[in-house]
């Protein structure tokens, strides 16, 4: 089996883009080396996606992507010529600070963050390292809305969960939404059965100076945290 | 910190320059492709941040070294001053170069800049996963558990894995240290923990944590997925008391 890298730097540098260990690998002829972007009109808030119909056998999960001013240089691993071609490959670039960037034949542009919507991804899992063994992931999507999940305990001392699945953003600090308790069958049961949705209170989420103070309340019960992102 | 530039924005101010009270920081301090890299801004006197109208902008390099403005806004000043503090600003899941930021105050003319930091970003090596996988997971079709995973800088995923349990409860297991040995293939323990309820006070000398098995994911983000994904995981639970009955799915990113 052959083996070679391929770089994204097309046409102009076309005679170098093949690495081989093995056997050089001749890119299918006519096709473009133009990229689909998703989202098509990306913000700073977006994970970014490029993708193109591939021309060969071509691992995404190899590809290395490099910056050079505004140029992005993707290079992929393409193990064997001879294996059936998916149709689709997608990488992902992630976030990137707003600009216009150049990726082979294709120009995007990243533009700012959405106006009146905090600057920060607050993306992560909160804690108070005081307080180890419980916590709240937050999961901010492209458009600003958080998904929350908190991790605790019930009375009994067994591990319990609550869901924010939304909210709105009351100003650019402070997120509000409501507290939802769920139950469900146990993963595994087929087909899988309805889960029941019950509100049972309301969370203040405010990111301010670093931080997040939490204001959680459940079943009237309300509580205070200040948190801040676990890092290892 | 420019200081005669941020004597030039005394003027715009009212007569105070907003200098921060330490230099600006990258988290993480090496990052590799595709991590999450944030620059630590420290506090500026009095003022707070508008961090709603913080812009992250690339611009033209210099000498080949990628170039990242961050310009900042500024809201009230607070009286009393708040306690030092620092905030972050995302830069980006970067990909590799080497990069120098420049720390602005948004709206001044010449510039003030209050700080400046340089790092690279290094290609992920051969034991990380080749994405980020931060994010909720989920099986759309089963709509009601999930999979939260936060990839951490140094190359370890930290899961929150929320079902119910026998009685329909919601229960939660965690693999707080998962290790990939590739760019797809990643393991690590399960756990369950118990402890008591969170409170104004809250004693981590109570949790208890017991191993109950592993969890194996495999990564996939080229073409062929189903219904037009872009990325999944093929996530298999194997339980301790039932080894021989793993559970396994497939879950995607979770779109709004």
């Amino acid at each position: 089996m052959s083996s070679g890298n391929r770089s994204s730097i097309w046409p102009g540098m076309r005679a170098s883009i093949v690495m081989a260990a093995g056997l050089a690998l001749a890119p299918v002829a006519g096709h473009a080396r133009t990229w689909t972007v998703s989202p098509a009109n990306p913000t700073t808030l977006d994970a970014i996606f490029v993708e193109t119909p591939d021309w060969g056998y071509c691992l995404a999960d190899s590809a290395r992507a490099s910056l050079a001013g505004n140029r992005i240089v993707l290079t992929y691993s393409c193990p064997s010529p001879y294996e059936p071609p998916p149709t689709i490959m997608r990488v992902r670039l992630g976030h990137l600070p707003e600009g216009t960037y150049q990726l082979d034949d294709t120009t995007f542009t990243v533009g700012p963050r959405p106006a009146g919507l905090q600057a920060n991804d607050f993306s992560d899992l909160w804690w108070n390292p005081d307080e180890s063994g419980w916590g709240l992931n937050i999961i901010q999507h492209g458009d600003g809305m958080l998904f929350a999940t908190w991790f605790v305990y019930a009375t009994d001392g067994s591990p319990t969960w609550y869901v924010i699945p939304g909210g709105a953003w009351k100003d650019a600090f402070t997120f509000e939404g409501a507290i939802y308790r769920t139950s469900g069958p146990v993963l595994g049961n087929s087909p899988w059965a309805a889960v029941t949705v019950t509100p049972v209170g309301d969370a203040t989420l405010t990111f301010a100076r670093g931080a997040l103070a939490a204001t959680l309340t459940v079943d009237g019960k309300t509580l205070s945290k200040q948190l801040q992102r676990q890092s290892f | 910190m420019t200081r005669s530039r941020a004597a030039l924005f005394l003027a715009a101010l009212g007569g105070f320059v907003p200098a921060i009270a330490a230099p600006l920081a990258i988290t993480p301090p090496s990052p590799h492709s595709l991590d999450t890299v944030r620059v630590l801004v420290p506090s500026a006197g009095t003022f707070v941040y508008a961090l709603d109208r913080t812009r992250v902008k690339l611009a033209s390099p210099v000498n080949g070294v990628n170039q990242i403005q961050v310009a900042m806004a500024f809201g009230a000043a607070l009286s009393p001053p708040p306690p030092a503090y620092t905030t972050d600003v995302m830069l980006g899941d970067l990909p590799e170069g080497a990069y120098h930021v420049d720390v602005v105050v948004q709206g001044t003319q010449p510039v003030a800049t209050l700080g400046s930091v340089d790092f690279t970003v290094t290609a992920r090596t051969d034991d990380r996963m080749r994405s980020n996988l931060t994010d909720l997971w989920w099986n759309p079709l089963e709509s009601g558990w999930g999979l939260n995973i936060i990839d951490h800088p140094p190359g370890k995923l930290f899961a929150t894995w929320f079902v119910y349990d026998a009685a329909s409860r919601p229960s939660w297991y965690v693999a707080p240290d998962i290790s990939c040995n590739g760019p797809i293939n990643c393991s690590g323990g399960l756990y369950r923990t118990s402890g008591p309820m969170v409170g104004d006070s809250f004693d981590p000398a109570a949790v208890q944590r017991s191993k109950v098995g592993r969890v194996f994911m495999q990564y996939s983000s080229f073409g062929g997925l189903p219904n037009g994904e872009r990325e999944g995981v093929d996530v298999t639970f194997t339980l301790d008391a039932d080894p021989s009955h793993p559970i396994s799915n497939h879950v995607v990113r979770q779109p709004f």
